[in-house]
């Protein structure tokens, strides 16, 4: 969408106008959903979550004061909203996609295929499943700051201006979260036979 | 060879976001060590992976959506002369303690800084950087130069108050910049957080012990003079220690003021305490509501006070 369109639109939506409200969310339910399914874990919460981003969003419109880019605006709004999730959920049992999950229960992603041959896509999608499991294993603030920029794609720009911290500070985050990350799926590598040999060809054994 | 200064850079160079220097010495040591050249086809690879299982929201999440945004219309319209009410149906007929701050703040910067103009602008930035306090308190913190500068001053402001329009539940605090990085000493740190490295003690997701709310920006501080139902003490950093009572009566919002302190010069503003009614403290608050910014902050579990604290500071140019 054009930005000064986008403008019109919010405008609209935020007096009221439930039709623009909707050309908002077909922009940004993919990329919202999409966020909020890596900061939860799994579909139906995701689906959940995002459905309350969008109506807080619709709420609250009339205070977005175009200070910050309204995607910026939204992110924050669903990531917070995910985290505030998390941690009302932390001490109830919960089924997570943890692998050591207290009652041994797993549960895994939905993914899509993304490759071609039928082989390929089953190692692509236990690499991702494994990679799921990892980021559950993040604490949330790492996971919300790495699906940001590995998912949403936004720029250490637009991170800081969402989180309300400096771009440097992004950036070192970013790397002591893709460490951490690596770090999980080293140490799952080793225990899950699995799963070893795969992850070990990467260059894993490296300790730094 | 330490290759773990070469992570932010293997990170940055994966997101397109170092500098041209940082670029060419990252290159430059890719060359040599094997270690960071496989680090960074892992970490290529993850974010490969993360970026490739962009999922489709289910089918029917559009119409789902906007049936209820057409059922809840908006409670829109002068907002601001309407949040107050709502924010405080949340904690029912309970006292509540505030933090009000008036003054103009966005001016500090101590005397002793010599360098002004860009010393000025980095701690008006890190003021308003709410989250900072978190590498503060990391431990595995490796930019020691962010960690000195953040440590008093950021958490005390929210960037910005858009983000506060949300109160009719008290626990909602999505919409808050700020709400993440409260110092400490505002509450309980918030639940330990698990995974990940296990050393962290993650203040980020914070929430304050007690209700807060802030208003900004309020030039004259005797605009709202009339509402306080007794005389106000009058703090200065040089006698809170000396005066036990006030401690207790304001022992939630001292922990502050002693940030406060040492951000300005001692001459460099007046604070005022005001013990009111809950009563009273509405009152303020709707006065204050169209006029200026407000910024809220609840805590998890609401528990009220008997009385409201009001805290009036003035910052003076």
């Amino acid at each position: 969408m054009i930005e000064i369109d986008e403008k019109k639109v919010i405008k609209r939506a935020a007096k009221g106008d439930a039709d623009a409200f909707e050309q908002l969310v077909l922009t940004y339910q993919t990329p919202i959903y999409n966020l909020c399914l890596r900061m939860i874990g799994n579909p139906e919460d995701a689906a959940d979550l995002t459905q309350e981003a969008f109506i807080k969003a619709w709420k609250n419109l009339g205070g977005f004061q175009f200070e910050s880019a309204f995607s910026t605006w939204l992110y924050r709004l669903a990531s917070n909203t995910c985290l505030d999730h998390l941690r009302s959920v932390k001490r109830r049992p919960q089924v997570s996609l943890t692998a050591e999950d207290s009652d041994g229960e797993t549960q895994t992603m939905d993914f899509p295929d993304p490759a071609p041959s039928p082989e390929a896509a089953v190692i692509v999608k236990e690499e991702q499943e494994l990679l799921a499991r990892a980021m559950d294993a993040l604490d949330e603030q790492q996971r919300q700051i790495l699906t940001l920029r590995a998912v949403n794609e936004l720029s250490y720009a637009e991170i800081a201006e969402l989180l309300g911290i400096k771009e440097g500070t992004v950036k070192s985050r970013l790397a002591r979260t893709r460490d951490a990350l690596r770090k999980i799926l080293l140490e799952r590598g080793n225990k899950d036979a699995v799963f070893a040999s795969k992850t070990q060809k990467g260059g894993c054994g490296i300790e730094l | 060879m330490n290759c773990e200064e070469y992570l932010p850079l293997i990170s940055g160079h994966l997101d397109g976001e170092n500098s041209e220097i940082e670029e060419r010495r990252l290159q430059e040591h890719l060359k040599t060590c094997e270690a960071c050249r496989a680090l960074l086809s892992q970490m290529e690879r993850n974010d490969a992976l993360l970026k490739d299982s962009t999922a489709q929201p289910p089918a029917d999440l559009t119409e789902r959506i906007m049936r209820q945004v057409r059922k809840e219309k908006q409670s829109s319209v002068s907002r601001k002369k309407r949040w107050i009410p709502v924010a405080f149906s949340g904690v029912a007929a309970a006292a509540l303690l505030g933090l009000v701050f008036w003054g103009k703040l966005p001016v500090l910067n101590p005397s002793k800084d010599a360098d002004a103009p860009a010393e000025e602008a980095e701690l008006i930035e890190t003021r308003t950087t709410a989250a900072a306090t978190e590498e503060a308190c990391d431990n595995t913190q490796t930019d020691g130069a962010e960690l000195a500068e953040s440590t008093h001053v950021s958490s005390i402001m929210p960037t910005e108050t858009e983000a506060l329009f949300r109160f009719d539940d008290p626990k909602d605090t999505s919409l808050a910049v700020g709400y993440s990085g409260l110092p400490a000493y505002y509450g309980a740190p918030a639940e330990s957080v698990s995974g990940g490295s296990g050393k962290r003690s993650n203040p980020l997701h914070y929430v304050p012990s007690a209700p807060m709310l802030i208003v900004w920006n309020v030039d004259d501080l005797d605009a709202l003079a009339d509402f306080a139902p007794e005389a106000p003490h009058e703090y200065t950093p040089l006698t809170a220690n000396a005066v036990p009572s006030l401690y207790e009566r304001y022992q939630a919002v001292i922990p502050f003021l002693r940030d406060f302190d040492q951000l300005y010069p001692a001459d460099g503003y007046s604070i005022r305490l005001y013990t009111v009614p809950y009563e009273t403290m509405m009152s303020v608050f709707d006065e204050c509501a169209g006029d200026f910014e407000i910024s809220i902050y609840y805590p998890a579990q609401f528990t009220a006070p008997d009385e409201c604290s009001v805290v009036l500071i003035r910052v003076d140019e």
